[in-house]
């Protein structure tokens, strides 16, 4: 029953979102150019570099193509549902206008993943990373390793929802807009190679802010394929993850004082 | 829920039987020893089990204790915040040093609501009032105090709960601005999963009773303050709520909004039996819905009653208002009662209720009356007198 509801909901919710826009046409038409844009520049840097040397970390260009297509996939479907609600946490909290999400029979962080969904915000997104990684396999050849690259890919959005949700609880204790630009800026660096991060910054990208298993472990396996330790850290460490976010959040709802009385 | 009570393994009489509203009443005296306490939903009884004799076994007959919907005992809500020095360096000094402040919202407070009564809260602003209604619906989470609404913890937040409960703010709105009322009605259908049937159903009486039904494929950006809480009002009522928390929804509204909006309140608590709390400044409201009001000052109740004792007890005052066709000295109109306003030819004048009938007769024949009117005195001029006592 719960998952017929929820699906309902986020069917209704993407319908409505995608009204809204409509209502801005322009607005939609002018971020979608600029998402190509920033893709193509993306690109470019990345051929620009390639130009210079073979490998960076060890990572040839078409492999790279599979993390940056990693990258986008992850990218666009985070900002496209979760991160657009979670990042509105802030001025709920400020203005008070997280009551009216309380007193209904909702999952709050469930909710806020579909709420303001916009479908056609990440297309062009999705098509680019699936477009890269189709690209990539194609030089790799290893098609067989798609299984695998779903299994973590799980697990990475499992993590990074996790990461989003902690940073937003900040806002229970320091009502933080900026939270935005804390999302964008750390996750930003899962582009490169995680092998390139060494010792104790290689550490931090893998255990503390766990970018290594959100982008560089599902693109690996698609060209290395399953690694027993590999799969267990990375389920491991999204159960950890879950439950340090989940409890942080329900911890920070409990303090949640309202505004205007 | 049936309680059957078996004379002779608890004596009935002569015993301390207690009976508690409350599951964890602080002020509850402690349990001695051979007493057994035992909860039911928000009820709570305590006996005291003694040593059996055989005595004839029969049963008492069945008498229903009546079960509060709203129960709240011994409520506090203390919010803390910092002082910030004005200006620039205040800001820097605030970084490493801040002066932490604590604010009782609510103190103490306890009252209970039965179902289908019409709740007045009333109070200055910053009373609490809406501190207390946040409170009930689940969005905050007490400092102090047992709250129990409709047997469930509001703080626990159940689903089940949130289901059976409505919080209108009329400061607030839970509609989707860019988007017609409908589509804000759709989402809830399917939030509170009301069926296609029920969903219509209700669509068309609320819509029709409150003259919306031209305006919900409007987008609600361009809805006038009152014509927006008459959709709001729909949103809150679609899923049909046991308890409806109101506070102020006729703010900002002109006469015949809030004329309106009250008399589909007035109806819908009389046909639906839904308990509601409302918090209002306007005293029209308080007046025309309430059969109770609750004073709340400074966190604080200071008055809890039904509105016809609040007026009897405390409007034991006439207001008489006189024209009269000569000019009359202030210290003449002084022998009638206290002078409220005065000018040359009109004053309005206070009287003790009980002594109406001389201080007319006085007034008739000793001044040249031209006409005068008799009123009570206004529930508003009640209440800043509570206020005014603190």
């Amino acid at each position: 029953m719960r998952l017929k509801q929820t699906f309902s909901l986020f069917m209704c919710c993407a319908r409505f979102e995608l009204m809204a826009r409509m209502e801005s046409a322009l607005a939609f038409g002018l971020i979608t150019v600029g998402m190509l844009v920033k893709i193509a520049f993306t690109l470019i840097f990345f051929q620009a570099l390639y130009g210079q040397v073979n490998t960076i970390g060890g990572w040839t260009l078409s492999q790279t193509y599979l993390l940056l297509g990693t990258f986008f996939l992850i990218e666009s479907i985070s900002w496209a549902t979760y991160i657009r609600g979670f990042n509105r946490l802030s001025g709920f909290i400020e203005r008070g206008e997280l009551d009216r999400f309380l007193v209904q029979p909702v999952r709050l962080r469930g909710f806020l993943m579909y709420r303001f969904i916009d479908v056609f915000f990440c297309l062009p997104e999705v098509f680019a990373g699936i477009g890269l990684v189709v690209y990539g396999l194609m030089e790799t050849g290893t098609w067989a390793y798609l299984p695998v690259y779903f299994f973590y890919l799980a697990c990475a959005f499992v993590l990074h929802w996790s990461v989003i949700l902690l940073l937003s609880t900040i806002n229970f204790y320091v009502v933080f807009p900026q939270t935005y630009f804390l999302y964008s800026e750390i996750l930003k660096l899962g582009r490169y190679p995680a092998s390139i991060y060494k010792g104790a910054v290689g550490l931090v990208f893998s255990i503390v802010i766990p970018l290594t298993f959100i982008y560089s472990v599902p693109a690996e396996a698609l060209f290395k394929g399953f690694s027993l330790w590999t799969a267990l850290a990375a389920v491991g460490l999204s159960i950890l993850f879950y439950a340090l976010a989940v409890t942080c959040w329900n911890r920070g709802i409990q303090r949640y004082e309202s505004a205007n009385g | 829920m049936r309680w059957l009570l078996r004379a002779g393994t608890a004596e009935y009489s002569g015993t301390r039987v207690r009976t508690d509203r409350t599951r964890a009443n602080p002020s509850s005296p402690p349990l001695g020893k051979g007493e057994e306490t035992h909860s039911l939903l928000s009820l709570q009884i305590t006996y005291k089990l003694l040593p059996t004799t055989p005595q004839p076994t029969f049963l008492l007959p069945y008498n229903p204790l009546p079960m509060s919907t709203i129960s709240v005992q011994h409520l506090s809500k203390t919010f803390e915040y910092y002082k910030k020095p004005e200006g620039l360096k205040g800001s820097i000094t605030s970084l490493f040093h801040r002066v932490k402040l604590t604010k009782e919202a609510v103190k103490d407070i306890s009252f209970e609501v039965e179902q289908g009564e019409f709740l007045g809260f009333i109070g200055p602003n910053g009373a609490g009032k809406t501190t207390t209604l946040k409170m009930l619906s689940g969005i905050l989470t007490p400092t102090q105090g047992t709250l129990s609404v409709l047997g469930f913890n509001p703080t626990q937040r159940k689903d089940d709960f949130k289901k059976k409960i409505s919080l209108l703010m009329g400061q607030k709105s839970a509609l989707w601005m860019t988007l017609p009322a409908m589509e804000t009605l759709r989402l809830l259908q399917r939030i509170y999963e009301i069926s296609e049937g029920i969903f219509q159903k209700r669509l068309k009486e609320f819509s029709r009773l409150l003259d919306v039904q031209d305006l919900l494929q409007v987008q609600v950006r361009k809805l006038s303050l009152g014509q927006r809480m008459k959709c709001e009002l729909m949103a809150a009522l679609l899923h049909g709520p046991k308890v409806l928390f109101l506070d102020e929804p006729t703010i900002g509204l002109d006469i015949v909004s809030q004329k309106k909006i009250r008399e589909f309140l007035q109806e819908y608590n009389r046909k639906e039996k839904v308990t509601i709390l409302l918090t209002s400044h306007s005293m029209a409201d308080i007046e025309n819905l309430c059969g109770r009001i609750v004073v709340i000052n400074e966190g604080q109740i200071v008055l809890d009653d039904t509105l016809k004792a609040v007026l009897r007890t405390f409007g034991s005052r006439k207001v008489v208002t006189v024209s009269f066709s000569e000019e009359v000295s202030r210290k003449d109109v002084s022998r009638l009662g206290q002078i409220l306003r005065r000018e040359p030819f009109e004053a309005e004048i206070s009287m003790p209720a009980d002594k109406l009938k001389e201080r007319i007769a006085l007034l008739v024949s000793a001044f040249p009356v031209r006409d005068f009117s008799i009123q009570d005195v206004a529930l508003e001029e009640i209440i800043v007198g509570l206020f005014q006592k603190g």
